[in-house]
């Protein structure tokens, strides 16, 4: 493995993992999820749902945030504060160097999302031992069955895949533009994305060169709407394999070509 | 000796968002470092001397012109490892300490972990950073973080190093302990190729200079032989009255006084370097 992208991953990593505000937003998420245990409802089913609703609203929000936050700023700021001139100094090529910031966001992302992913867990097991003692025992197995399911654990995988694309949109974007304008830009992609099939039946209706436009543009507009599997989680509902697999092929792509393109662009600029 | 930097009409015009020219901050300029030599670019603000730093290192690329640098283009990756670079503000990650900051550099250039711990802890020291190695260097005052700057730069033992304004920001006695590391540098026969205004400094430490302004060359050469006024005569004597320079030399021999030197009195940098650029801006406009 190159030595120099080990070091710059490693570098994005700590970098992120010692920043206050993620510190303070992966805890606010923690207390969230836990706090699923106060909610109370007559049937266990309605229980279920609100605990995995929150959870997995925890879990998109924080790794949404730290992949808009880091993303955008990972590389601007370094060329920014002219940290980029020592890195650059040293025997790494730009293409590596992003390679390293892309690859070290992605690793802390899927470090979060994980950490989470096991509170929620934990969260669902106190439940599960609740509803144990209040519904009773048939009740209990059929919760555990339920909840700690494999779809789970597919929808989260889902929402890391959907991260790498955003984080890959807000580092091609940071190539040009100030924070501020990457995080809008990307957040308004992040809506959009999930409206494609939409402006895709809009396209179809309209015709003619708006039309036109609005095709071209779904087609390049990354579909995010095929990550949004929430609904499917909270209700249980199956989540096919190949569908998984197909919808990861997609974003990983989709996430690599953009970083490609990220990389290309910064060999040829002017620190 | 051997050029271990040769720059050849080299130029560099920044362009905007829209790639129109916006600049020329380098302009047709040659200039040669020899190997194992102290060379001062010098030069008023914003006459090319961090731009044409930042075209060597390949850090941004050259309008027209060539450059060889270690016998390479600067777009060569392995030859970075011998040369050692010190920006003229050098931001580094604030969420590492010193600690930190080196081991990272010396990761990226390759150093194993024992050469690197070693050689982490010697750094420090030349530095006197010693103390404050667990301190995160977001905290650290401007000397510091310039001396944190130095440390990865002596931490590679590049055979070139390249320094922009190497003092700026430190104490009397910070500079003058950087000059003695430059100096010591050169005794080792590394090459340092600096900027900087400080003319002074640039007097007592470097062997040649250049002169920018505007992107141009204006002169070079040792400083010796630009300082030296050719077309005067000093006479230092002692047991004399005053009177005409041939009286007194004719008195002199008469009068029995004693000759002591006779030699070309010395102009300071910072003369040379004000008339200089006055006589160009004088043209200019
Ligand atoms: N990124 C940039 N974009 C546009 N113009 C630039 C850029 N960097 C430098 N310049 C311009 O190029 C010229 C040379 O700048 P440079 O930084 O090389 O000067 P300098 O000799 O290092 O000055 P100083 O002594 O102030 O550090 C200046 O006119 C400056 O405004
Ligand atoms: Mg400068």
């Amino acid at each position: 493995m190159n030595n120099a992208i080990v070091t710059i991953v490693r570098n994005t990593f700590m970098e992120a993992f010692r920043k206050r505000i993620f510190q303070v937003i992966f805890i606010f998420s923690i207390l969230i999820i836990l706090s699923t245990q106060f909610f109370t409802f007559f049937t266990f089913g309605e229980e279920v749902k609100i605990l995995k609703d929150i959870g997995i609203a925890g879990i998109t929000f924080f790794s949404l945030v730290i992949a808009l936050v880091i993303g955008s700023s990972c590389i601007q700021t370094d060329m920014e504060k002219k940290t980029i001139y020592t890195v650059l100094s040293y025997p790494v090529s730009r293409k590596e160097y992003i390679y390293g910031r892309a690859a070290g966001v992605f690793c802390y992302i899927v470090f979060a999302v994980v950490i989470l992913s096991m509170v929620f867990y934990v969260a669902l097991s106190i439940k599960t031992y609740f509803i144990g003692q209040k519904f009773g025992d048939e009740a209990r197995f059929s919760f555990v069955t339920f909840s700690n399911n494999i779809e789970l654990l597919k929808g989260i995988w889902l929402i890391i895949v959907r991260c790498f694309i955003i984080v890959s949109i807000a580092l091609l974007l940071s190539m040009f533009f100030q924070q501020t304008f990457t995080i809008i830009v990307c957040f308004l992609a992040y809506v959009l994305g999930h409206l494609t099939g939409f402006i895709a039946n809009m396209a179809a209706s309209t015709g003619k060169i708006f039309g036109y436009l609005m095709t071209g543009f779904y087609y390049i507009f990354p579909n995010l709407e095929f990550f949004n599997v929430s609904d499917y989680i909270s209700v249980g509902k199956h989540i096919s394999a190949s569908y998984t697999l197909l919808v990861s092929i997609y974003g990983i792509i989709y996430s690599l070509m953009l970083i490609l393109i990220t990389a290309k662009i910064f060999e040829k600029k002017d620190m | 000796m051997e050029n271990i930097i040769e720059i050849k009409s080299l130029k560099k015009i920044y362009r905007d968002f829209w790639n129109r020219p916006k600049v020329v901050a380098v302009d047709g300029l040659n200039l040669a470092v020899k190997k194992g030599e102290i060379f001062g670019m010098l030069g008023p603000n914003g006459s090319g001397k961090t731009t044409t730093l930042k075209l060597l290192l390949g850090l941004i690329f050259p309008s027209a012109g060539s450059i060889r640098i270690m016998g390479v283009s600067p777009e060569n990756m392995e030859c970075k490892k011998n040369i050692g670079y010190m920006p003229e503000e050098s931001y580094l990650y604030g969420f590492l300490n010193a600690d930190e900051i080196l081991d990272f550099y010396g990761r990226l250039n390759g150093m194993p972990e024992k050469l690197r711990r070693k050689r982490i802890n010697e750094v420090l020291d030349i530095v006197g950073l010693s103390e404050a190695r667990k301190r995160r260097v977001a905290d650290y005052s401007k000397g510091m973080s310039r001396r944190i700057g130095l440390a990865q730069v002596l931490l590679k033992d590049p055979e070139l190093v390249l320094l922009d304004e190497p003092t700026i920001g430190l104490d009397p006695i910070g500079s003058r302990e950087i000059k003695d590391i430059i100096k010591g540098l050169k005794d080792r026969g590394k090459t340092v190729l600096l900027s900087s205004h400080l003319l002074a400094e640039v007097q007592t430490i470097c062997d040649r200079i250049a002169i920018l302004y505007r992107g141009k060359l204006v002169e070079e050469g040792s400083v010796e032989d630009l300082l030296t006024v050719s077309d005067e005569t000093e006479i230092i004597t002692s047991g004399l009255k005053s009177a005409d320079i041939d009286k007194l030399k004719e008195l002199v021999n008469k009068s029995g006084g004693k000759l002591i030197s006779v030699g070309h009195p010395k102009e300071t940098l910072e003369s040379l370097f004000i008339k200089l650029i006055r006589e160009k801006s004088g043209k200019d406009t």
